[in-house]
Order: structure tokens, then sequence, then C-alpha cells
């Protein structure tokens, strides 16, 4: 390459690389963004077929190799130019049908075009793809238009222009005037005004000055400045070439992030071939101007980013941020002493196009206050990722949900954290804020670098503000006390707050430490260290308060809050979640069914995934006490308690909240019903219940069964009292024929027996409801159980309900006309048959009969009598008595006697 | 590269004319380091005491810059590095998974290097791919989307394979 000495030789190569016809309009070229996403999705490879077919089918075709085209999580992404075609997921065997299709053919490969769904047309052209129909590009209009590696590319759009005609036609102090004028704003953080920096550096008394471009980009989750060094480099040197006139520097130097490897890659071909053309070096293009830049890589500490600390890498120091004043535009305040100006890689890149097409043509885009346009990296839990740039004064709604295409999954929006770890969370009522410097500092945020990460309902407030302040705790340097132990500090308590023990006092606390610690840090990483979590107190309290009050993460991110449970009544035993569980904590209780049991329960989750009905729900935690006023300190809890959670005081029991596990345990050993679960755990979380269309099996013959419903209707009409009729018949079908296909069947029978135990049993809560609800079961039985054996069970149970409908209702009054239900009885002995032998006292398993034997030497006195609360009416006793002197009295009669 | 063989005009470059030659040898010492540790894949003690004599800066100057920046490891390190994005948009996508199934993988921590120097672990804040979170780079390798059990098994064996 020849150097170019003059204006006149410049005008001379664009006139040439135009007779060329490099990126002609009209000219057959693909251009295939090789930016870092879509390398990673072998971009490479693809570019490397599409030369090799090319060369195959003798086409003339230019493959174009460029920077980050915007469309990240798409790519690899293309466009092929005369149409204008824009492909998207390109992989690289796909590259002949590129060539073959759209090169020779003209016509679009139909699937490589980008549909939003698949019953939607598809976008020919970029244009008409949502992601890009909103953008205006300023910083990023070369970006994915040329060869970032050749610098005629640049040349041949108009490149250099701005610097030719500042030497030209302006005085360095126009260019600045310029740059005032479009009061264009720092893109790299505080926004604040680029003109009154160059100036203040300009002024400064010093003769020699450095230009700074800061590339140390380590807010995670931004990546517009790397696209801009990667893929448009050249702008970025013009750039720093026009701030460099203005202010008459000759030093430049570029403080890259060490993470960017390809970036540096980009820029030092860039500085050779500028160099090669005598656009960078000693009196360039002959007018006496001269400007050289290095590359100086970082070492991965975020805080370099800091201007201060950025100083004290360059200079080879650690990067400690050092007190201002001096500020870095003054003597003694850049590297090694002299006065530099510090931008963003972003603010430079916007220079050349105001220094060419003037300050009133910036001004017409944007808000009043903040003109242009501003990059953001649009990531997080929106469809569409990526770079986007727009015009300042959009909104948020606008870029989420038009540009980035909504939230991933439908889900709800929760909130946008803005301007990287140092910003602040931005809630929904203010989606529809028009965005610029000043408005997102009113709403407690900034606009930062431009980093913007979308959160949606799985997203735990109070995690992602502890994940913010954590990259912040470890990024800080450690010069300066508030920064280093504040921010530990205030992660302390996070910690606390979402594992669970978090204390009433605990918000207050967070909320005062972030004040201090925002008023007193040294440089702005402490400064702003604080936001995320100031921001998601204001704006979210009530999750925070959730956490620490109710125990409970809405999101379900937080890991030992809130309560597993089983809802028994929709279970439907299919065991899924036994399997699933890691921790062995779904048991199966004597009645058969499951439940969690709440010690052993870590709260992973996994039941409420597997779960296909729904019966997992996870629950506010419940609160359990003892009530002093009933306690009278049989230990019986103490004793139970499986994770020592209940304490002697010196005033009586008490439950440990934070240990206690809230098993329930202790509930059922309390024989004074002092310990109260309040179960405020109303239900937070279930899956709907999908109504499932289950395929009606056909009828088929019923395999040969052991027990056949003959058999069970015969062993049920042995019994004489109708509740002992139905409940036998239901026990032996559930122990035998039943499958436990449907629902009715499988459910009801279950449901059945637990009821009729009831009536039978004579238990407390036994009642009409339960006689009504044996009917329904009964009929939904009769009617929809898809085989004859449910149906014919359903029936039985039916005749029993409607024939011997008076003696069931005996049976709640705790008679069994038929003296068969034993359990509704008591027993007593009949002391005139008594022979007092002993047999019966031997015989009771419970301890429940006592007596003396009639032996010679006994006193006779003491007779044999049953103590009611032992006995559990087994009947063992009935059999044995050789004479029949126990009796059987339902407990109507007893009440009767007694009088 | 060779300690001897650091040139320092060469690389502080022309900003080197406003500069002395203390300046310079310090305002080089980050690229040395940097350079050594390519070479050598880590900082070992002889070569920092080399570039001590070299860029006359006391031992403990040098060991004091080393130990701020985080790519500097004074530890041989493994043949593959493998780090997990833990930046923003990554962490939100769910890269925390990503490294409890490594971590439990190789049976290493993170910031660990297996035994037998074939695997170091480690995380980094946002490696600039934040379209294809959540993110993973296997040396200069950058792997994306790591969603789904396919994809993680995917990147275990291409990290098992030499
Ligand atoms: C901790 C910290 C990290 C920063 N990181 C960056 C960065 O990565 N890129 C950047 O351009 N500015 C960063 N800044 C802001 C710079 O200090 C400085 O304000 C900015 O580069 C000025 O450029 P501008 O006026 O063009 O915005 C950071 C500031 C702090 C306090
Ligand atoms: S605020 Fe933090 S990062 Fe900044 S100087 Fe203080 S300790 Fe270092
Ligand atoms: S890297 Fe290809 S679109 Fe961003
Ligand atoms: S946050 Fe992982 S690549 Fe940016």
């Amino acid at each position: 390459m020849q150097k170019l000495t003059s204006l006149n030789d410049l005008k001379a190569i664009r006139k040439r690389l135009a007779k060329e016809g490099v990126l002609a309009p009209n000219k057959k070229k693909i251009r295939v963004c090789c930016g870092t996403a879509c390398r990673a999705n072998h971009s490479l490879q693809l570019a490397d077929n599409l030369r090799a077919e090319t060369q195959r089918s003798h086409e003339d075709v230019e493959i174009i190799t460029t920077g980050c085209q915007g469309l990240c999580q798409l790519g690899p992404v293309m466009t092929v130019q005369p149409q204008g075609y824009f492909y998207h997921k390109v992989k690289p065997e796909r590259s002949g049908d590129v060539i073959s299709r759209t090169i020779m053919g003209g016509k679009p490969v139909w699937d490589l075009l980008f549909r939003r769904s698949l019953g939607e047309k598809p976008a020919y052209f970029i244009k008409d793809v949502p992601f890009y129909r909103k953008q205006l590009r300023i910083a990023l209009r070369n970006n994915g238009r040329i060869d970032p590696t050749n610098i005629l590319h640049y040349l041949a759009i108009g490149g250099y222009s701005a610097v030719e005609k500042a030497l030209a036609a302006m005085t360095p102090d126009q260019v600045l005037d310029e740059v005032k004028r479009a009061n264009l704003r720092g893109r790299g953080g505080a926004g604040f005004p680029a003109g009154i920096k160059w100036e203040h550096t300009k002024k400064a008394p010093n003769p020699i000055k450095i230009v700074i471009a800061n590339g140390d980009e380590g807010d995670p989750g931004a990546f517009m400045d790397r696209s801009i060094m990667e893929g448009d480099p050249h702008s970025l040197l013009e750039g720093m070439m026009l701030c460099a006139y203005a202010i008459g520097a000759e030093h430049g130097i570029i403080y890259v992030r060490h993470e960017y490897p390809l970036a540096v890659r980009h820029l030092s071909i860039a500085i050779e071939q500028a160099e090669a053309l005598g656009l960078l070096g000693r009196n360039i293009l002959g007018k006496g101007f001269n400007f050289t830049v290095q590359i100086r890589e970082g070492a991965g500490a975020f805080v370099c980013g800091e201007a201060t600390a950025l100083v004290a890498s360059i200079e080879g120091e650690r990067g400690f941020p050092r007190p201002r004043p001096p500020r870095l535009s003054e003597p003694g305040g850049g590297p090694w002493g002299y006065p530099a100006n510090l931008n963003n890689i972003e603010t430079y890149v916007c220079v050349p196009h105001i220094i060419e097409k003037g300050a009133g043509w910036f001004l017409k885009t944007g808000t009043a206050g903040s003109p242009g346009t501003k990059v953001f990296a649009l990531t997080g839990k929106v469809k569409n990722t990526g770079l986007v740039e727009v015009p300042m004064g959009i909104t948020l709604r606008e870029i989420i949900f038009d540009i980035g295409g909504g939230i991933i999954g439908d889900k709800k929006f929760k909130a946008v954290q803005t301007g990287g770890p140092s910003g602040g969370c931005i809630p929904e009522q203010y989606l529809d804020l028009p965005i610029d410097f000043d408005s997102l500092v009113k709403v407690g945020s900034i606009m930062g670098s431009g980093g913007m990460v979308v959160m949606d309902e799985d997203n735990c407030i109070v995690d992602i503000a502890k994940f913010f302040l954590s990259f912040c705790q470890s990024e800080s340097c450690g010069k300066c006390y508030p920064c280093r132990v504040g921010t530990y500090q205030m992660i302390e308590i996070l910690e606390k707050i979402t594992s669970g023990n978090g204390e009433e006092g605990d918000i207050e606390k967070l909320e005062a430490l972030g004040k201090y610690v925002k008023r007193s840090a040294l440089c702005g990483l402490g400064k702003s260290a604080p936001n995320p979590v100031l921001t998601t107190i204001k704006y979210f309290r009530e999750e925070y308060d959730e956490h620490v009050r109710e125990k409970y993460c809405r999101a379900f991110v937080c890991q030992g809050l809130g309560q597993v449970s089983l809802n028994t009544d929709i279970c439907y035993q299919c065991k899924r979640c036994v399997d699933a569980c890691p921790y062995e904590a779904i048991k199966e209780s004597d009645d058969g069914f499951f439940y969690i049991d709440q010690v052993d329960c870590q709260r992973c989750k996994a039941c409420f995934a597997v779960c296909p009905l729904g019966a997992i729900e996870i629950k506010e935690q419940p609160v359990i006490y003892i009530d002093r006023e009933l306690c009278y300190f049989c230990r019986n809890c103490i004793n139970v308690c499986r994770v020592g959670a209940i304490r002697e005081t010196s005033t009586g029991f008490v439950i440990d909240g934070n240990i206690c596990k809230k098993c329930g345990d202790c509930l059922k050993e309390c024989p004074m019903g002092a310990i109260k679960y309040e179960k405020v755990g109303r239900i937070l979380k279930s899956m709907a219940v999908e109504v499932v269309d289950v395929p009606v099996p056909e009828e088929q013959e019923e395999p040969i069964e052991e027990i056949t419903l003959d058999e069970i209707r015969k062993d049920a009409e042995e019994k004489t009292c109708a509740v002992q009729k139905s409940l036998t018949f239901i026990e032996e079908f559930i122990a035998g024929p039943m499958c436990g296909r449907c629902y009715p069947c499988s459910l009801g029978t279950e449901e059945a027996k637990i009821r009729l135990l009831r009536i039978n049993q004579h238990l407390e809560e036994a009642g009409e409801a339960d006689i009504l609800a044996l009917r329904s079961i009964a009929s939904h039985m009769r009617e929809s159980s898809y085989c004859k054996k449910g149906r014919d069970t359903g029936r039985f149970l039916l005749e029993k309900l409607t024939s011997a409908e008076e003696e069931f209702r005996m049976h709640l009054a705790g008679i069994c006309p038929k003296r068969e239900c034993i359990s509704s009885l008591s027993y007593l002995i009949n002391q005139d048959l008594c022979i007092k032998c002993g047999e019966c006292a031997h015989r009771c398993k419970f301890d429940a009969i006592h007596g003396e034997t009639a032996e010679s030497d006994s006193s006779k006195y003491i007779y044999f009598e049953i103590r009611q609360r032992g006995c559990v009416r087994c009947g063992e006793c009935i059999k044995i008595c050789p004479t029949g002197a126990i009796e059987l009295i339902s407990k109507v009669q007893e009440e009767f006697i007694r009088k | 590269m060779k300690v001897e063989a650091i040139d320092v005009n060469g690389q502080i470059g022309r900003i080197g004319e406003i500069l002395n030659e203390q300046e310079k040898n310090r305002g080089i010492l980050i690229q040395a380091l940097q350079q050594t540790q390519s070479a050598m894949g880590y900082l070992p003690e002889e070569s920092l005491s080399q570039l001590s004599q070299k860029l006359k800066l006391s031992l403990s100057e040098i060991f004091s810059v080393a130990s701020f920046y985080r790519m500097f490891y004074f530890n041989p390190r493994g043949k593959k590095i493998v780090k997990v994005c833990l930046g923003t948009a990554c962490y939100v996508r769910g890269s925390k998974k990503v490294l409890n199934a490594l971590e439990q993988e190789f049976n290493i921590k993170n910031g660990e290097t297996t035994e037998d120097l074939a695997l170091t672990l480690e995380t980094v804040g946002c490696v600039g791919c934040c379209g294809l979170a959540p993110v993973t780079t296997i040396n200069e390798n950058v792997r994306g989307e790591i969603t789904g059990s396919g994809k993680l098994k995917e990147i275990i064996q291409s990290i098992r394979e030499k």
C-alpha cells in the first residue's frame, strides 16, 4: 500500500475504489457475520465453505466477513446482496443452498429467512425483521457492512472523510465547538458532555496530552464496545484522531479488556493498516498533524474501567483508583502526570458522524437533554437478545417487547436492570418511561454503559440484588473501607435473608449500610455498588418482606424457603415423586397415602416438576407454637421432635421457628392439644391440573382374577351389619380385583373406605356428610367407571345405602343395631358371669383389663374390669372368655345405664 | 517469550518518547507479565526475579502488581482452561447449573485444577457473547446456549478429549 501524503491522495484512492466497484451496491456479495457470538456458531467455517462454493460455481461473489450484526442469538446471520435477503442460523453445510439458490437463482432460501412464528410470513429483508425495525444505527452503522480487517472497505464507504474535512477546512477549535454544540454525552457511564471534557483537557497548560479510549467494558451483560472494536475499529481510530486534533494531543492509548482477544487483533490490524497508509503517524496527509495510537491490554480487573484506576494500570501499577482532583484532564491527573482525555469507545465512534454531518444533524435524533442514539446490549429473558442501537427517548417497552420480542415463554415481565452492576432495577410501572441519561437517574438507575438485562417472574429479585452486589464486592479493589467492608456486610445480610434466616430489621440495616457506602466510597465502583440493592428494596419491598417474614421466595429460587407439601386429595399414588426425590423425603403413611417428611425435605422442588397432576404444592410456611395455657409440660413433644426445635425455658416450652421444620409430629403427640398449627399455608404455587384425555380402554375379557366379585359379595353378605357388609366389600375389592386405572374407581374406593371406617368406628367427625359422600361416590362409580367390576362395586354400595339407610344413620349415633361394629361399643364385664379366671387380662395386648384372679391367697376384692381408655375393641377377650361374661354395650345404651 | 528478549523501547512504543527510563520499565510491566504467562502458562518465581532484574523493579513490587490482576497465576494450570461465564446475562439464564454440573463431573471446585493438569475450571464475568447465554469457553473456544443436558454432555465430551 502506498502512503497517502496529501488530501488529494485520499481523494484519489476513494475514486479508484469506486471505479473498481469495491462494495458497490449492485455487486453480488454475501456479508457473513463473524462476530464472536457467530464464530461460536461456526461462522468462520461457513465463510470458508461459501468461498469454496463460489470458486466451484465460478460466480463472481465477494464474501465479506463482518463484525457483529446485532442479532447474535440467531447466528450465524448473513445478508446476501444485491437482493438483500437476510438469513439467520445458517449452518456451514447450508452454504451450497445459499450459493445455488440465491446467488445463482436469485431466489431466497425459505427456511433460512426469519419468521417470528411458524404461522407467520417470513421477513425477506433486514428491515422487516422486528428486531431491526425500530433501530437507528449511528455508532454501529458500519458494523456488519464492512470487513473490519480491510481498511479499503472503510475508505470505500466514506471512512476517514471526517478527518479529511477537519484537516482541510476546520481549525481544532471548530472541531471542538461542533462536538460541544452537538451535546454529545459520554456513553461510558455518567453521561458527562464530551465537548466540555475535551475543552478542559485542551486548556491544561502542558504541551503534551494523551487521548485514551476506555475499552475495558467490564459490566457483565454488556458487549457493545467489544462489537465496535471488533467490527469497526477504524471508526474508533477516526474518532480518537478528531479528538487529538481538537485538543492538540499526539498520543493515543486504547485500553482493551483482557477477555477480548479478537478486539485486540482487529484493532492492531487496523492501526497497522492506517499507519501503512499514512493515516496515523507523523505529518498526517501532509497537514502537520501527528498522532499515534497504542493498545494496552487489561489484566482482568473490573475496577480498571474507572478512569483513575485505568491510568494507574497504564502506568503499570496496581489498578487502585486515585482520589480526585487532580482530574485526568488536569496536569498531574493522566498517565505519568500528563493531562489526558478519556472517553468511552462509543463516545469516540459518534464523533466522525458529528463532524461529517454537523451538530445540527446529530441534535435531530434523541431527546433535548440527550441527543443521539445509544447502543444497548439487550440480554436476559427476552426472546431476541443482541445489540440494539436506538434513539434516546425510546421507551423500555419498545425495546423489550417490540425489538426484543417480549419475554421468553411469554412469562410475566418483572424488572429490567440497566447500567450493569452499578445500575438499578426498573420495575414494570416504568416500562413506558422514555429513556435517556436523566430519566433513568430519576428512577434510581443509570444509563451506564448500556447493559440491559431483562428479568421475568422466575428470577428472584433478592437473589439478583445479591448477585450484582457480590459482583461489585468481589471486584472491589479494597483500597477504601466503606466499599471493602460495607459491601461484604451487605452480602452477609442478603445471604441470611435468602437462606431463610432473615430477621425483622435486616432490610432497614441494608438500606442504612447501602446509603453509607454510597456516600463515602472513594470511587465510582463503591459509590454505585449498593444501587441494585437500594432500588430493588424501593420497588420490590414486598418480596424482601416475604423472604424475611414468611420465609418464602415467590420465584422459587432461594433454597430453604417455602414449604413443599403433597395434596392427598389430588395425589393418585403414581410414585413418580418418590422416585424423583433425591432425599427420600416422600414417605408412605400407615393408611397408604404419600406425604412429604418436612424434616428430610430440602425444598429442591424435584417432585414439583415431575408430578403429572399438580398434587405437589408449594405453600407459605405455617406457624407452629405452643399454647402456654394448655401445656402441662409432659415433654412428649420434646421427645418426639427430630430436629430438637423445642426448648425448655424458665417460663415454659417454646418452639424455635428457625430450627422447626414444621413436620407436625409434635401435634400428634400432645395430649392436651396445646400445640397450635396455623395454616397460613395459602397455596403459592401448584401446577394447573390439565385434563388429560385418557383413551377409553376397550371392554375386554377380564383376566382371571384370584378373587371374583361374586366371592367378595358372598363374603360381604355373610356379615349382618350393612356397614360391615359395605366395608368388607370395598376392602376386598381394593385388595383384589381393582386395577386403579380410572379415577372414579381408584380414588372413589379409597375415599369410600375411609368414610366407612369413620362410620364404623364411630369416630368423632363422622356425620351425615359421610353418608352423602358415600352415596355420590357410589353413584359416580356406577356411572363412570370404565369396567364392569367398578360399576358393580358402586352398585353394591348404593344398594346397601338405600336398603339400610336407617342402619347407617344409627351408626352415626353410635349404635350398631346388629351389634357387629364393635368399635362403636363399649366392652363391659358382667360380674355375675365372671369366674375371675384372668384369661382375658392375659390375652389383652393393650393391657386394658385389670383385676385379681380367684386364687386362694388373693383378696378377691379387686374385680376384673376393662379400662375404656386402653381398650381398642379388638374383640380378643370376647373370644377367649369361657363364660361369655364380656358384653357389648352401645355408647347410647351406656349413657342410659349410667343415668 | 524469554525474559531477556523483552525489548523495553519496542514494547512501550512511541509514547516512550515522553517517558523516562523508570517510567518505561514500569509501563511495560503488565505487558511483560502477560507475555511471560502466555509463554510459560503461569508465572514461575524464577521468571519474576529475572523480570525484576531486567526492569529494575523490586520483586515485591512485581508481586504486588501481579497479584492484583485476576489473570495472573502463580501455579501451573490445566491444559484445558474452562471458563463458565457468570456474567449477568448468563446468570439469569442459568449458568450456575452449568458450573455445578462441571464441578460434579470433574470433581473439582471453581478455581481448581485437576491433579493430572488436564483441566482448570474457572468462572468469568461476561465474555461478551451474552446473546448466546449461558456461555462457557474452552480455551479460546466459545460454546453458547448451554441449556439442557444434551449440550452439556457435548461440552463435557469435548473437555475430555485430548
Ligand atoms: C467501576 C467502574 C467501572 C467502569 N467501567 C467502565 C467501562 O468498562 N467502560 C467505560 O467506558 N467506562 C467505564 N467506567 C466509566 C469511566 O470511569 C469513565 O467515566 C468513562 O469511561 C468516561 O467516558 P465517557 O465520558 O465517554 O462516558 C467505569 C467506572 C467505574 C466507576
Ligand atoms: S470504592 Fe471500592 S473499588 Fe473504589 S477505591 Fe474504594 S475499595 Fe476500591
Ligand atoms: S456476533 Fe453475529 S450477530 Fe452478533
Ligand atoms: S454475561 Fe455471559 S457472555 Fe456476557
